[in-house]
């Protein structure tokens, strides 16, 4: 496994989906394409100027690490699930009733009921009757606006913020439950789980100005870029490149096409874009304006010398075809056919949990060996919410749900969450929880996905000091990441023509990575995005964040 | 389907009997004994009717989406009337006239390269003498026509994708690889490929269908006067099948807008949507996944207007050609 968020435990499996995940947020390798980063699209953009306080924070209890993180981001590292961990769910969650919830997953369905321990354990632990709607995430664009289309959405609705959602904020006021009474300020403390959630990730639920959705953290970063290091050091390259030069002269050594073996398998455009120090998705300017990255000089050299190296054979010969197939990719990967991935956040699952897999995380540099940047992320993965009602009981027991979710990593509930039922899910070997194959299978129920605070690092079953290097990585990049400014500002034209705005540029910086258009073509695409409407959001930021202070 | 409306046509002496029933005798029969005498015919039809009302007609009343600023979760009450706005914005809009552009190409190199081969298969297949093998080819060549296309792009990727066989061969011999699956530049002939591929054998039943109805006394006559193998084809073979040819052309050039959504979906960003963008595709992007359900519905009408005004010129081009076309006069 690899992050447990603070909680829920992303089992391994889950992690391998997460990959899944990372890779859909990569997948163009647009700026945006990151979930968190600038998510351009998602949560924070649709998010109106905040109507409501935010809900107080309540710090969690947590167990000593092995390594301890901080407030910027930092994760805490554990070697292993502490098991004397603190109780932090005392009263009954369910009512015996159904819980329906559609989430995004992205692995095989779990297992039936019948034949599900985890569930069945989930089940009694709630005292509800959980029902997963689960809509894998390679088909989620197409069937969550089948649903809202159909009126099909079921009570509880959770949703990656990466996705984005036409029209949200109407979506939610139409359709959804204004959470703001019983979670804004110091409402929130009944539920001391999700008083425990940060800021950064509340953010993410605010739409129209008020809490429509119960988010799950991210990691502050945006993507990371894996590294095989064993077949990087076979070729005698070095997997920890400090300028643009070195970087290029690495994906020289590794390629060897007769062998297969390649540099890349997909688009890493954000890694070249923050070499060339292009901002987070938008820039605010000393007199208020904002300036999307799009028009910073590196933006276009960035993507030229990513085409380059696409030209100079790089680049996987399936590349084109494989930006959407991770799997694929992600199984190139393993096998040492590809010497490096980038990927999204919780790819760490592919590297994470295999004991044998040898491998790293590229700390970000400057093309010409400078002080490096790297883009922040959106605060939170996913927001869950509930299908609009006045019953207040109702309220209280979705609530109550996911407080029980949202359980710290290193209490009971989040224990039950990351292995499940004793003996079936999991087994101890020398006093360290270890899941079985079956409880790494029955946890693609996807709970995981829906609710969480700060995530940590704990994969006593991954790789021998995965964690660590991770820590490592995280230390030298935290300190340079790069805010979004126009994160949670609300446009209205980014609410309503975002994504199809979004989708011309990634077009055509695939384009350009590909070779079917010359670099310069992105001067006008850029010029065509500002004037269909760029130019419009960027003065709608700047009106917001004004209006916001 | 098609083979229901079409084979009646084959035998044009029996053909209009159904349809020209009510006009033949002189109106005298009362409408209830019309009925009466039709009804085995009627409840026949019926299926399909109710079919064809729940599941064409009625969605068509949705249309009026196309008018509107349409959001699913308001509703029809809910949602603006804005008029022509969807279209004028549509018309606005380059990359409709791309997709459509895309879209004509794609149209007109299948009815060049795509159309002539069921027909020229199925003179083919008729030719072969035993039954055995006949039988065996139809069953190789139908095959392919039930796979999804998920799998035929995935075959095709196998076989001749960046690492597919061929390329992989190319590079361990030291040649150079090429790229068909990812070539903008030919992605409209690879598109074409593998329509071929997978649907020609599946359209030559038909036209079996229609050589089989082919009065073999004409060909004996043929025999007799003297003519060869080509000349039979030429004025036998040929002539028979000639209204079914056009029949489908015409009903071809009613879907001539439509040309295979999963398959271009399937393989769009391989290309890019500056090859692969359908009007297909196009109304997927900006309705399904962008939500503008308005101006969506506003392209998927144009595309029914443009398909049914195509279908009546060329049906009665083929009316004044002396051909019976899709209906009859």
């Amino acid at each position: 496994m690899t992050f447990q968020s603070f909680g829920k435990p992303l089992s391994r499996r889950t992690m391998l989906k997460g990959a899944g995940l990372g890779a859909a947020l990569v997948t163009f390798g647009g700026p945006l394409a990151a979930c968190g980063s600038g998510s351009g699209g998602s949560g924070s953009t649709s998010t109106a100027a905040k109507a409501v306080p935010i809900p107080t924070y309540v710090p969690p209890v947590k167990p000593k690490p092995l390594l301890e993180g901080n407030a910027q981001g930092l994760m805490d590292v554990y070697a292993s699930f502490p098991m004397d961990g603190p109780k932090t769910v005392n009263e009954p969650v369910g009512d015996g009733g159904e819980f329906n919830v559609m989430i995004m997953t992205y692995g095989q369905p779990a297992p039936p009921l019948q034949e599900n321990a985890y569930w069945q354990l989930l089940n009694k632990e709630l005292n509800l009757q959980v029902k997963p709607v689960q809509v894998p995430f390679d088909s989620f664009d197409q069937k969550f606006p089948a649903m809202v289309a159909g009126d099909d959405l079921p009570e509880v609705v959770s949703v990656p913020l990466y996705q984005n959602i036409s029209r949200l904020p109407q979506l939610a006021e139409a359709q959804f439950t204004d959470l703001s009474e019983y979670l804004s300020g110091d409402a929130v403390k009944k539920y001391p789980n999700l008083a425990g959630i940060q800021e950064a990730a509340w953010l993410n639920g605010y739409l129209n100005g008020r809490i429509y959705g119960v988010p799950k953290s991210d990691p502050v970063y945006t993507a990371q870029m894996y590294t095989k290091t064993d077949v990087i050091q076979a070729a005698g390259a070095n997997p920890q490149p400090k300028n643009l030069a070195e970087f290029k002269e690495l994906a020289k050594a590794v390629t060897n096409a007769k062998a297969g073996v390649y540099a890349f398998g997909n688009s890493i455009s954000e890694l070249m874009q923050m070499s060339f120090g292009v901002p987070n998705k938008w820039t605010r300017n000393s007199d208020g304006t904002f300036t999307s990255a799009y028009e910073h000089a590196g933006f276009v050299a960035a993507i030229a010398e990513m085409a380059g190296m696409y030209k100079a054979g790089y680049f996987h010969p399936d590349t084109p075809t494989m930006m959407k197939n991770k799997v694929q990719r992600d199984a190139l990967f393993r096998s040492g056919k590809l010497a490096m991935a980038m990927d999204g956040t919780r790819a760490f699952g592919i590297v994470a949990d295999e004991k044998d897999l040898v491998v790293g995380m590229m700390v970000p540099f400057e093309k010409d060996g400078g002080k490096a940047l790297y883009w922040q992320g959106g605060g939170a993965y996913a927001m869950t919410m509930l299908k609009k009602t006045s019953d207040k009981k109702k309220v209280d027991r979705f609530l109550r749900v996911l407080n029980y979710v949202a359980a710290p990593f290193g209490s009971k509930e989040s224990f039950v969450m990351s292995y499940g039922a004793d003996g079936s899910d999991y087994t101890m070997k020398k006093n360290v929880a270890t899941l079985t194959v079956r409880g790494q299978r029955e946890q693609d129920l996807g709970l995981a996905y829906i609710v969480g605070g700060p995530q940590v690092l704990c994969d006593p079953q991954g790789a021998p000091g995965i964690d660590q290097a991770n820590y490592e990585w995280q230390k030298q990049v935290v300190p340079t990441i790069l805010a979004n400014p126009a994160a949670h500002l609300y446009s209205q034209t980014q609410n309503t023509k975002g994504t199809s705005l979004e989708q011309q540029m990634q077009d055509a910086i695939t384009s350009v990575f590909l070779g079917r258009d010359p670099a310069s073509s992105l001067t006008s695409a850029v010029q065509k995005w500002k004037q269909n409407g760029g130019d419009q959001i960027a003065k709608e930021y700047a009106e917001a964040a004004a209006k916001a202070g | 389907m098609a083979v229901n409306q079409a084979s009646p046509r084959v035998k044009p002496p029996h053909a209009g009997k159904l349809q020209t029933s009510g006009e033949t005798p002189p109106r005298k029969m009362p409408f209830l004994a019309k009925l009466w005498r039709d009804s085995p015919l009627l409840v026949m039809v019926a299926p399909t009717v109710i079919v064809l009302l729940l599941f064409t007609y009625i969605p068509l009343l949705g249309s009026v989406i196309a008018f509107m600023d349409y959001v699913p979760f308001l509703g029809f009450t809910g949602s603006d009337w804005v008029g022509w706005d969807n279209f004028t914005s549509l018309f606005q809009d380059q990359a409709f006239w791309h997709a459509l552009w895309n879209t004509l190409q794609i149209t007109f190199l299948q009815l060049l390269l795509y159309f002539p081969i069921p027909v020229l298969l199925a003179v083919f297949l008729n030719t072969v003498a035993m039954p055995l093998a006949k039988k065996f080819v139809q069953s190789v060549i139908y095959l392919p026509h039930f796979l999804s296309w998920v799998i035929i792009v995935a075959l095709f990727q196998q076989i001749a994708g960046g690492a597919g066989v061929v390329n992989r061969f190319l590079i361990t011999h030291g040649l150079s690889p090429f790229d068909v699956m990812s070539d903008p530049g030919t992605f409209k002939l690879l598109l074409t490929t593998q329509a071929i591929w997978k649907d020609a054998g599946w359209g030559t039943i038909i036209f079996l269908a229609a050589i089989a109805a082919i009065d073999q006394g004409l060909y004996e006559s043929a025999v007799i006067d003297g003519a060869g193998a080509w000349r039979r084809f030429w004025h036998v073979t040929l002539p028979g099948m000639r209204p079914i040819i056009i029949l489908l052309l015409i009903l071809r050039l009613g879907d001539s807008l439509t040309v295979g959504f999963e398959q271009i979906l399937l393989q769009r960003d391989a290309v890019g949507p500056g090859a692969a963008e359908v009007l297909d595709t196009y109304v997927y992007y900006n309705g399904v996944i962008d939500g503008s359900w308005g101006t969506a519905t506003a392209a998927g009408l144009l595309k029914g207007i443009v398909s049914l005004l195509l279908v009546l010129v060329a049906n009665k081009l083929a009316h004044r050609l002396g051909e019976e076309g899709v209906y009859q006069r």
